[in-house]
């Protein structure tokens, strides 16, 4: 104890995981010398910074290759978390390309992946939480080191992200918070799913449930007392917590997993097998808190609707999500989803800089982002919706007004509505899509809209003048295309109400969200093994955009996160993967059998209003599984493991310990 | 460099090569020869299983699952092999594949292939032996539970795998 508070020391840390997409990577390059242009074909999470990264490595070189364009067509890729997120890959890819006879294809094999990949930063953290005798939490310091290895890549934003979630879903009036990524000798590491957050989760998590053990107390009711509550500022500086935390805290208490946990263990531990329950709520940022997007929507004559954006998809959600966003202003879901594009964009003409040039109607902080930080339901869905309304507005309901004829002059927007694929008005006619679009391309009007959209905290908006009406929308850049006219026209963003980089950093530009997971574990005393065997894994979303990937993302998160605490480990030095030696033979991740194949309950919490917003959940819902996970099998066998992975053999050891 | 002439039933078409290295892996022939990349390279050693390809001996025999990056071409001399590609007839998906659609069974898709194939000698498996309702999910862990996916938790491929069997008629008792 120290000053009547009640003090819970530990010292937590994570292992070296390899994100494991199941495509290795691979590309195609050639270098074209007479255009000087640098060819590349990759499945990239980032195609933007690759190609600025290619651009980068012949800048002023001297010598008989000359690179002044690179051309980066971006493919499909299986599966990224994060592990594709600026690759060294395209650097190899790149100077293979260029200094070779000919075109270049280079395919790794999974030891090349293991062996070059970027991996999960090893995480070493010291956690200090002080409660006081009521079980309120005082003040949390933590001291976390990140093993960003011998390149750096994007170590230093995981170490932000990781300091950024420091303190978890709780209210600290207290917090001392140091994160920091160091450079060793070891492989590097970058983004993963996750981002910092998933490694401080099980510290955090693990360290409550100690605390709640030391001070007599229900973990759930002593997460339950101190979780943070809607709107309130988070300790780390960013100005609003998630919904749902109190009510996951609240449902899982009532579940028969918790409420007859005991019991449980009393009648599920037979011979060497324990029975534990445990529990781990948590919360992380979505986007990046500076969120730029760019993305196109446009019309043929014959209604197709094609989407096209520079993010690029890692499963087939930004796809989907994309292709439905469109349905509830234009009528009909996108038949056409472009990704990766970057070059299209130029037609805005944007400026990027991080010194504010508040005069200059094209400027913005940011002008891409990689794909990443679970953000097509957040930010890529609301520029695409935006287009779409610009869309609608200047170009489809004039069109269908001329289709209408008199009666359709005097007719307000808010008084049509689309049903069943036919725009819809009192006393008209219904008009297909088809039969508008064919109109506005007939008629010249605008078939296509553009816009580059920034978020930190909120949008940038300005006002936008088509066609002598101003209109106040926000986005930070706009264009326009009218009937078949492949090039477009800027619509100048005036009056509006830019983001300086301090600003951002000032406000916090972080929005987040919630999930928390209730898990039983059986333990095998003998052989130290353990299974996972019932569940429940709850999510705060807002609004669902499409109901099946939300569940589908779940549960992939889950089996990760089994894999996470149970399974995946590399060495992060010697006999590490860099030996080349590495692979699925030695490297576990979960396979069906570990997940606890239907017996994991998915509760997803109703949107908190109609305004709710469609938050990025692919990655906070993975953060809870392994520290419930950690506290279960402490429910268990009585023993806290405060390294990740818990493998057989470590718990094995740890039970002939407290024998002996 | 010893060679031999390869002749198999690939996709109901017969195909004939000369000349190959009979240490061929069968994921080499069909992603680099023939450019049927449908099928995938997961980890090259016969673990995560997203490169199974579905293998007769002879027309009417058992489908048999085999996991093409470990498989010399050699070992599927004279046989009857079906991939990806071979599943959907007639421009009809196969009910499998239908299935891993409707139920969004796959998120990168890159696993997709080799549970379709697996599950696919599953349903070739329980046309000849029936079994009863109740040992369903245990057929279908038997079948692909040692196959790695990174992406969907495995919860909807066993969803849509399910709803097949129970929707052919006989496979279950």
């Amino acid at each position: 104890t120290s000053g009547g508070w009640r003090l819970t020391e530990g010292t937590y840390t994570t292992q070296l995981i390899d994100p494991m997409f199941m495509e290795p990577e691979s590309g195609l390059g050639w270098l074209d010398p007479k255009q000087q242009t640098l060819h590349l074909l990759i499945g990239t999470q980032s195609p933007q910074d690759d190609a600025n990264t290619a651009v980068e490595l012949f800048k002023d070189l001297e010598g008989r290759v000359k690179v002044g364009t690179v051309d980066l067509t971006s493919c499909y890729i299986g599966g990224g978390f994060g592990g594709r997120d600026t690759s060294i890959f395209c650097v190899y890819l790149s100077l293979a390309a260029a200094y070779a006879d000919g075109p270049v294809r280079i395919i790794y094999d999974r030891f090349e992946q293991f062996q070059s990949g970027i991996k999960r930063h090893p995480a070493t953290m010291d956690i200090t939480l002080a409660a006081d005798d009521k079980g309120q939490f005082q003040a949390l310091r933590t001291h976390a080191v990140l093993n960003g290895g011998g390149r750096p890549n994007l170590s230093k934003y995981v170490a932000q992200v990781a300091g950024l979630n420091a303190t978890g879903p709780y209210d600290f009036p207290l917090a001392d918070i140091l994160s920091q990524a160091v450079h060793t000798r070891s492989l590097g590491a970058g983004s993963m799913r996750g981002y910092g957050a998933s490694m401080l989760a099980f510290a955090i998590e693990s360290s409550v449930d100690e605390a709640a053990r030391s001070l007599k107390m229900d973990a759930i009711d002593l997460r339950q007392r101190n979780v943070l509550h809607p709107g309130w500022a988070i300790s780390t500086g960013a100005p609003k917590a998630p919904p749902g935390l109190e009510d996951m805290c609240k449902k899982a208490r009532a579940h028969r997993l918790w409420s007859h946990r005991e019991q449980l263990k009393k009648t599920q531990s037979k011979g060497d097998i324990a029975f534990g329950v445990g529990f781990a709520i948590t919360m992380k940022n979505y986007g990046t808190g500076a969120d730029a997007i760019f993305n196109d929507v446009a019309i043929d004559p014959l209604g197709q609707i094609t989407v096209t954006t520079h993010a690029v998809d890692m499963g087939n959600g930004s796809a989907t999500t994309l292709a439905l966003s469109t349905a509830a202003i234009l009528g009909a879901n996108a038949t056409s989803i472009k990704l990766g594009e970057i070059d299209l964009f130029k037609q805005l003409d944007m400026v990027e800089s991080f010194e504010p040039q508040p005069q200059n109607p094209r400027w913005t902080p940011l002008l891409f982002m990689s794909s990443k930080a679970a953000t097509t339901s957040s930010r890529w869905v609301h520029s695409v919706e935006q287009s779409s309304h610009v869309l609608f507005e200047t170009g489809l309901f004039p069109a269908a007004q001329s289709l209408w004829g008199k009666k359709g002059d005097t007719l307000k927007i808010a008084s049509v509505h689309w049903r069943d694929g036919y725009l819809t008005a009192p006393g008209l006619r219904p008009l297909s899509l088809k039969d508008i679009a064919a109109k506005a391309h007939a008629d010249r009007r605008i078939t296509a809209v553009m816009n580059h959209a920034f978020f930190s905290a909120k949008w940038v908006e300005g006002d936008y003048s088509i066609d002598g009406v101003t209109q106040r929308r926000p986005v930070d850049g706009l264009a326009i295309r009218r009937g078949q006219a492949t090039q477009y026209e800027i619509v100048e963003r005036k009056n509006p109400q830019l983001m300086t980089v301090e600003s951002m950093w000032e406000g916090n530009g972080q929005t987040f969200g919630a999930s928390a997971c209730l898990v039983a574990v059986t333990v095998n005393r003998k052989t130290g093994e353990i299974k996972v065997v019932d569940g429940v894994h709850y999510l705060a979303p807002g609004k669902v955009l499409q109901q099946e990937m939300v569940e589908g993302q779940m549960d992939g998160a889950f089996a990760m996160g089994v894999g996470h605490a149970l399974l995946e480990n590399l060495p992060a030095f010697e006999d590490g993967p860099t030996t080349g030696r590495w692979n699925l033979d030695r490297y576990h991740v979960a396979l069906a059998g570990d997940s606890a194949l239907g017996k994991i309950e998915k509760v997803i919490l109703p949107p908190e209003s109609e305004t709710a917003p469609a938050r990025g959940i692919a990655e906070v819902v993975l953060n809870p599984v392994a520290p419930a996970i950690a506290n279960a099998v402490t429910h268990a066998i009585d023993v806290r493991f405060r390294d990740l992975p818990i493998t057989a053999e470590k718990v094995r050891n740890a039970l002939e310990k407290t024998r002996s | 460099m010893e060679t031999m002439t390869l002749e198999l039933t690939l996709n109901n078409q017969r195909l004939v090569r000369e000349k190959v290295d009979p240490d061929l892996k069968l994921n080499d022939l069909l992603r680099e020869d023939l450019g049927m990349t449908g099928t995938k390279f997961g980890c090259g050693i016969a673990v995560c299983r997203a490169c199974t390809v579905a293998v007769q001996r002879v027309p009417g025999g058992h489908l048999e699952p085999v996991r093409t990056c470990t498989t010399p071409v050699s070992a599927v001399q004279g046989k009857i092999v079906t991939t990806v590609e071979g599943l959907a007839q007639g421009g009809e998906l196969h009910p499998l594949q239908k299935a891993f659609l409707e139920h969004f069974s796959f998120q990168c898709g890159y696993s997709a292939p080799g549970f379709l194939m697996a599950s696919f000698c599953l349903l070739d498996k329980l046309k000849r032996s029936p079994i009863p309702k109740d040992k369903v999910d245990e057929a279908i862990l038997d079948a692909v539970g040692q196959h790695v996916c990174r992406c969907t938790g495995y919860v909807r491929y066993y969803e849509a795998i399910r709803d097949v069997i129970l929707a052919t008629p006989g496979l279950v008792t």
